[in-house]
């Protein structure tokens, strides 16, 4: 009886708990590649006896659990925050499902993206790679890239929301018969940015199919090339 | 024996059927105790499916996989009967390979082989994409959309018997792509799909995309923001929360003056001004507390038009009515291409 007391107890508590009149998440990063540390933070108006969100993976969902601490009497409820990470995930399209004892109060889907170190702009016509060093490393590193819209993207060194050179590549023929490149560095970290036209039927030594952008170590880069492709 | 079935029926809404049927009939069935398991437990279109059959007391054994008539079955052939215990214990377990599977429910009959057709089991296993998105899967773009914003869909894969793609459609909170399947089988391997499909402006909520009405997953779409919403939790600190948003200064006539905004994180953002593939500003704030009590503000710029961007402090905001909170201004002029960065931004 004695071990299966505060069994009895937290369902008790459970049962005592209504379950939540309105609850939502975010997930950070919005955009998670299958490397990167995905965590839900979750708000709402929380029973006193809710100590924290539990996070497991079944399948193709991932259950956000509202969990209940073992007693009976319970502090008043109040608007929380609570933030939870979630276990690593392989690339694919999951629910992400905020449950409160069996009741759904949200879900989302998220896509796990699979890990990118080059940035596919302009319908895949441009393709750009970037590699950085931190110090006094003989081979430099591959930043990881996250696309955002077909025309922009970014790279990040250290985190995925820790964007570090922001890249895009507009259609600018209609103006001056060139695409145009804008960089934007916000590391003083040496750089190196190639971006490459992979869609531009050129062939013979006056193609210039690649452009290469450096940012110098210690200074901000910030790059407009409108004579770019 | 089968439910009567409607003239056309889905394949997943026969699928339903069936295993719903053959779960309530099961015991009549399974004279000798036959089931049907599956190997991999949760397979991907990568995976080459294993059908397991189980019987009791049985010298069946199972030879062929028939493909025909709509429905995949596994099929036996009669042994000795009586069946000695040791030939039945031998006999209990037998794998058949399926092959590789489509994306989607398959329902799979364990049966005898013609003329008897008796059908001794059923079972169902759903498909699903394999990782790294070789089969099929679906880009957005952007690929954070709002409500405002004209959405891409591009979905692409390599699909068993499907030459191309033919449309999406949307009804309700479902995009549904129909393929364009090849008439006969087997098929032949056959190029990946590839097509892009213009959604237009879709009001906010939790999409489902479905390829001939097979999942194939979803999407959120939000609604429209010109505040971004930055939240920074401290392990002995009390939560900072920040809203920053982006004065276009002398927008264009009829355009709005804030621009909008589009959350990356809890910590990081961006700005468009003329559509949303075009990033103009990308925002993020990093914790710089343990290095110089202060939290730091980064902007990049790819813009030359004038902004002004606005960050405050909401958590730090004072009694007053109405509140004063802390706030960081910092402007660009026209022609001005130039990235922000504040270290000093917001003390702890």
């Amino acid at each position: 009886m004695r071990q299966r007391r505060p069994v009895l107890l937290a369902a008790a508590a459970a049962l005592l708990a209504a379950p939540l009149a309105a609850a939502s998440f975010t997930v950070s990063p919005r955009l998670p590649a299958s490397a990167d540390a995905v965590e839900a933070t979750v708000r709402g108006h929380f029973s006193g006896c809710v100590y924290g969100i539990q996070a497991s993976i079944e399948r193709r969902t991932v259950h956000l659990a509202v969990a209940y601490s073992g007693v009976t009497s319970c502090p008043a409820d109040r608007d929380r925050v609570f933030v939870t990470k979630v276990p690593s995930l392989t690339p694919g399209t999951y629910i992400f499902q905020l449950e409160d004892q069996s009741t759904v109060l949200d879900r989302q889907t998220v896509k796990i993206a699979v890990e990118q170190t080059a940035l596919a702009l302009g319908g895949g016509r441009f393709a750009a790679h970037l590699d950085f060093r931190t110090g006094g490393e003989p081979e430099p590193t591959a930043a990881r890239a996250v696309a955002l819209t077909g025309e922009s993207g970014y790279f990040w060194f250290y985190g995925p929301l820790n964007p570090e050179v922001t890249l895009k590549v507009l259609d600018g023929r209609g103006v001056n018969g060139h695409f145009w490149v804008f960089v934007s560095g916000l590391t003083d970290r040496p750089f190196t940015l190639v971006v490459r036209d992979d869609g531009s039927g050129c062939a013979g030594p006056l193609c210039a199919p690649e452009r290469t952008y450096t940012g110098a170590p210690g200074q901000l880069a910030t790059i407009v090339d409108l004579q770019a492709f | 024996m089968f439910p009567s079935l409607p003239a056309r029926c889905s394949r997943p809404a026969f699928a339903a059927l069936a295993i719903a049927w053959s779960v309530a009939a099961a015991p009549a069935l399974r004279a000798d105790n036959e089931s049907l398991t599956f190997e991999p437990p949760l397979p991907t279109t990568d995976d080459v499916v294993v059908a397991v059959v189980h019987q009791t007391g049985s010298c069946r054994v199972w030879i062929d996989v028939d493909r025909s008539g709509g429905v995949l079955a596994v099929l036996a052939r009669e042994g000795l009967s009586p069946c000695p215990p040791d030939v039945a214990a031998a006999l209990a377990t037998q794998r058949l390979s399926l092959g590789r599977l489509s994306l989607g429910v398959h329902l799979v009959e364990a049966r005898m082989q013609p003329p008897s057709n008796a059908v001794l089991a059923t079972g169902g296993t759903e498909v699903l994409p394999a990782a790294g998105g070789s089969d099929p899967s679906f880009d957005l773009d952007p690929r954070l959309p709002t409500s405002e914003d004209a959405i891409e869909l591009r979905v692409r894969g390599t699909l068993y018997c499907v030459t191309g793609l033919e449309s999406a459609s949307v009804d309700g909170f479902l995009v549904n792509v129909v393929p364009m399947f090849l008439p006969i089988d087997p098929c032949p391997p056959l190029p990946p799909v590839d097509r892009t499909f213009a959604l237009g402006e879709l009001p906010p909520g939790e999409y489902r995309v479905a390829l001939a009405d097979a999942p194939i997953g979803g999407f959120h779409v939000a609604a429209p923001s010109s505040i971004l919403t930055l939240r920074f939790d401290g392990v002995d600190a009390p939560v900072r929360e920040l809203s920053a948003a982006l004065d276009r200064s002398y927008p264009p006539l009829g355009l709005p003056r804030l621009a909008r905004a589009v959350a990356l994180g809890d910590q990081a953002g961006y700005f468009w001004f003329f559509e949303p593939g075009n990033v103009e500003v990308t925002l993020k704030l990093l914790d710089g507390r343990p290095i110089n009590g202060h939290l730091w503000v980064f902007a990049s710029s790819l813009t030359d038009r004038p902004f002004t961007l606005t960050v405050i402090d909401q958590s730090r905001c004072d009694s007053g009515d109405p509140p004063s909170c802390p706030t960081r201004t910092y402007t660009r002029g026209p022609g001005v291409v130039r990235s922000i960065v504040d270290l000093a931004a917001f003390p702890d």
